[in-house]
């Protein structure tokens, strides 16, 4: 089943993967602002931005020019009473327009009941973004990412006492990895504790045989966890240009977890250290390169079909390029529309002699003439999120350790 | 034709990469505006032409399109880019890209250009499939392959 077959379904399964991406509230306020319900926070000339209180930099500041700006954790060569003070609160989001649509079209959809979104599961997502939302987005919930990591570490522990048994049990050691996943994709988790309980079992898993902290991680096991995922990113967005819109909205969601899982694993490179000069700049980079590509291709992916029919949309694109004088691929490109649909506007606009319900009939021919894709099913194949370097490591230390037992 | 060929290059380089090619330091992201993408594409258009002239055995003429591709994006990382500043550039790399499609594109001469391409684009942190795409991409737009 294919989502475009179902408007509301569609629209309701948007606005959740815009409010589970990283965090509700903070899902929620970026929607208000880029569909002008709220203010902008940042203003022109240096803005500074009190960061989480777990991040690298404490403090980031911005610069917004005519044409231009910058994003630096240094501080300007400007007098601190010239910088605008972001306010960091989030919005409630009970607060919030994205929250209340999500409400009402789940309880439109609950109407419905139909399988496999049955309105008991459409409570249970409902219910996770509102557990998601009681911490205020400032700090990670620790207490609900310390379920989940000793859940976790219990699964890889019983995963190594089977090697006591002669059994080389590669397959559970590997499984909470792909279970964060499971939950991040079903919005059980939202990005924020995932990406960070994602990074914690990869670096986990290559401390055996102790299964120590994520810092005794190797530092060039780390490397090439963060080169294997930052590779996994671009192949996702390769792949999701080819299918339905399903596939290409969930392969965009598990692209920003894996963006997400890397960057947190960069900044874990640059804490513990251990690598070459080489290898210290090639995480920076590889780091930034993340970032941005999750500014560019991920953050903004959800926010139109969360909000508005396909007809809607690109009518509000054409109208937003017209007013603000910039070219509409780039309108386009930002806000990361299903290509069936930005081909009604790129490279030339067609859409104009077409009705909504057109629009909706081309969307969804688009769609069906597209590659069906399991996600899930990729996932534990060729969209591993353990390299295959780390892989084998794990292996071969499974497996002494099945040799040192029988010995 | 330049514009032609930067207007082509825009499907090739994304705003991720021209962002990591035009700063020097990963804690300063730079916002990518029409100007900047422009003078990203410009210099993976210049290192192509580069490698291409090299691969061909015009080592001084690669190595002197080199050096202009190293001033040029060492000007960009650090100042404001204006069109007045590109557009002596955009004239320069247009004269370059005509006088490769004069020559014989070997085997060689692609694969250098490329890989200056490549190499150009790993080192600013952009992942190597995304790099090699861009190269091949470009590839094509130059020499209408």
């Amino acid at each position: 089943m294919d989502e475009s077959n179902h408007p509301l379904l569609h629209q309701w399964l948007s606005a959740c993967r815009q409010l589970m991406l990283h965090h509700p509230r903070h899902g929620a306020r970026t929607a208000g602002v880029q569909l002008g319900y709220r203010e902008p926070d940042l203003q022109p000339g240096w803005n500074v931005i009190s960061t989480r209180e777990n991040s690298i930099h404490k403090e980031l500041y911005t610069f917004i020019g005519e044409d231009e700006g910058v994003t630096t954790p240094i501080h300007p060569d400007v007098p601190s009473n010239t910088i605008h003070k972001v306010p960091t609160r989030l919005p409630d989001l009970s607060s919030t327009s994205l929250w209340k649509i999500t409400k009402d079209l789940a309880q439109r959809l609950s109407e419905i009941n139909k399988e496999p979104y049955s309105s008991k599961r459409i409570a249970g997502v409902m219910e996770s973004i509102q557990k998601a939302a009681r911490s205020d987005g400032t700090k990670i919930d620790i207490e609900a990412m310390k379920e989940w990591v000793h859940r976790s570490w219990a699964t890889m522990r019983r995963a190594l006492n089977e090697c006591r048994y002669d059994k080389i049990p590669t397959g559970d050691f590997l499984k909470p990895a792909l279970e964060v996943l499971r939950a991040y994709l079903s919005f059980e988790l939202p990005g924020e504790i995932a990406r960070e309980i994602l990074a914690g079992i990869l670096s986990t898993q290559r401390t055996l045989p102790c299964l120590g902290p994520p810092s005794m991680m190797p530092p060039r096991a780390r490397l090439k966890a963060i080169e294997h995922l930052v590779d996994l990113v671009y192949q996702i967005d390769r792949q999701r240009e080819k299918v339905k819109v399903t596939p290409y909205f969930e392969l965009t969601y598990l692209a920003g977890l894996y963006c997400g899982a890397a960057i947190s694993l960069a900044a874990h490179a640059g804490e513990v250290g251990g690598l070459s000069d080489g290898e210290t700049i090639k995480v920076e980079n590889l780091g930034f390169w993340v970032e941005e590509w999750f500014c560019h291709k991920v953050s903004l992916t959800f926010l139109l079909p969360a909000n508005y029919t396909p007809g809607q949309t690109v009518r509000l694109l054409d109208a937003n390029a017209t007013h603000t004088g910039k070219p509409l691929k780039d309108v386009v490109d930002s806000y990361g529309l299903y290509p069936g649909l930005r081909s009604l506007l790129c490279p030339t606009s067609k859409f104009r002699p077409m009705s909504s319900s057109d629009v909706l009939r081309f969307y969804r021919n688009c769609a069906d003439s597209s590659q069906s894709f399991d996600v899930l099913a990729a996932i534990e194949n060729v969209y591993h999120p353990v390299a295959s370097s780390n892989q084998e490591a794990i292996v071969r230390d499974l497996l002494t350790m099945t040799i040192g037992h029988r010995i | 034709m330049i514009e032609s060929i930067l207007e082509q290059s825009k499907t090739q380089v994304d705003k991720a990469s021209a962002t990591v090619l035009v700063s020097d330091d990963p804690r300063m992201k730079r916002f990518i505006g029409e100007a900047l993408l422009v003078g990203a594409i410009l210099y993976l258009l210049q290192q192509y032409c580069s490698g291409f002239f090299k691969g061909l055995g015009l080592d001084d003429l690669g190595e002197s399109h080199g050096k202009k591709a190293r001033q040029f994006i060492k000007r960009i990382r650090k100042s404001k880019v204006t069109n007045e500043y590109l557009d002596p550039v955009k004239k320069d790399v247009e004269a370059a890209i005509q006088k490769a499609r004069q020559q014989d594109a070997t085997d060689l001469a692609v694969s250098k250009a490329e890989s200056s391409v490549q190499e150009t684009l790993v080192e600013a942190g952009v992942v190597r499939a995304q790099a090699v795409d861009i190269a091949r991409g470009l590839s094509g737009i130059i020499l209408g392959e």
